[in-house]
């Protein structure tokens, strides 16, 4: 497991009104960025709501652990993470029903149109932790080390996902390609 | 695949993924946030999950300053009058009579006893049905306690929200809110204690 650089007990010595203004003032700071996560992550903004709080409950009980607070965002991001996957795990089985493919924009090339439709369902398809690693890829714009200490994983585990991922993803949109070309 | 294409599905993936980018975060997560030091220091792991569940519960109420909002814009208004019952609180709307003729912006002022605690959660019944549930918490900017320990909550609505509801016959989230005659507001305590009451009139 990936450690978060700046764990271990540091905090301990404050008062419990400084480790108080930390938490909040690092957690509200953090906390656009977070939902945001964790709502692409579980495409659910009510079960977004319920992983960010449980989060932020899970940062509390482990606050002493925190060393450095220029750690904070990916340790808290880590944690989001975790708490996401926990619930996306959960609702796995419903969550697959749910492949809703929106229309596609007016001017958009119908063949066009398809391959994004392929690609949003092999997305939806994908299960937490390869998600995780497109998410944290294509949306945060991290490095395989970066996404490896928000996911806990090791390195090469990270780069084995998002291959693994990214192979699914480019064999919907090559299928939906095929599709929409005999169409044409 | 070509470095082209390949570039292009890339995009695709982010656009696809940004579409589930939220607007902004709701202004009820802030206050659960702000919350959990608290929380967690009363030693209350309960009242975490009853957040969670009343989020749930009032999730019309909070909808964007929506439904609670609503429901407090045209339920609080309501209040403007104290109407005795057994709490010491009040609840003042402004103004005090309302009409779909004519939508305004509506402000319900309810005043709790000190009786009421940080993080407590209170619920809102209109003309006797439950209308969802609001967690106290002087973090948030239409909630504050005063120097003697009462609350001031501050609901405001605007007269769009009055709009919808009077395009929706009166009624928001199966409330009668706008219906013209005299309707009440509660603010209860968990063990359904009246807090605050108020009544406001809507004229056809």
């Amino acid at each position: 497991m990936g450690e978060v650089e700046g764990m271990g007990p540091r905090y301990s010595a404050q008062s419990e009104t400084e480790r108080e203004a930390a938490f909040q003032r690092l957690t509200q700071a953090r906390l656009d960025r977070a939902y945001r996560l964790a709502s692409i992550l579980l495409r659910d903004q009510s079960e977004a709501e319920d992983a960010v709080h449980d989060a932020a409950v899970r940062a509390w009980q482990r606050w002493d652990d925190l060393r450095d607070q220029a750690a904070f965002d990916a340790w808290f991001d880590r944690i989001v993470v975790s708490c996401c996957r926990d619930r996306a795990r959960r609702r796995l089985p419903n969550s697959i029903n749910l492949l809703d493919v929106d229309p596609a924009a007016p001017d958009e090339p119908g063949h066009l149109a398809a391959e994004r439709d392929g690609l949003r369902r092999a997305l939806a398809a994908l299960d937490p932790d390869h998600r995780a690693v497109v998410v944290l890829r294509y949306v945060e714009d991290l490095s395989v080390p970066a996404i490896a200490t928000r996911t806990g994983q090791r390195e090469g585990t990270v780069k084995s996902r998002l291959h693994y991922a990214l192979r699914q993803l480019r064999a919907a949109w090559d299928a939906a390609e095929r599709t929409g070309g005999s169409e044409r | 695949m070509s470095s082209d294409r390949y570039e292009l599905m890339e995009r695709q993936i982010r656009g696809i993924l940004l579409e589930d980018s939220p607007a902004g975060v709701p202004e009820r997560l802030r206050w659960l946030i702000a919350d959990v030091p608290h929380s967690a220091r009363q030693d209350t792991p309960g009242l975490f999950r009853s957040l969670t569940w009343l989020r749930r519960a009032a999730a019309p109420l909070v909808v964007g300053v929506a439904m609670m909002a609503l429901l407090a814009l045209i339920a609080l208004p309501l209040l403007s009058h104290p109407a005795g019952g057994s709490g010491s609180g009040s609840i003042t709307f402004s103004p005090s009579t309302l009409s779909c003729k004519t939508p305004v912006a509506v402000t319900a002022t309810a005043r709790l006893p000190s009786s009421v605690h940080a993080a407590d959660v209170v619920a809102v019944a209109f003309d006797g049905e439950s209308g969802g549930t609001h967690t106290v918490a002087d973090t948030s900017s239409d909630t504050k306690q005063q120097p003697d320990g009462s609350w001031v909550l501050v609901f405001t609505a605007t007269p769009d929200h009055m709009q919808m509801i009077c395009a929706a016959g009166g009624s928001s989230d199966g409330l009668n809110v706008l219906t013209p005659g005299t309707h009440t507001m509660q603010v209860l305590d968990a063990t359904g204690k009246v807090l605050a009451q108020g009544s406001y009139s809507v004229t056809p």
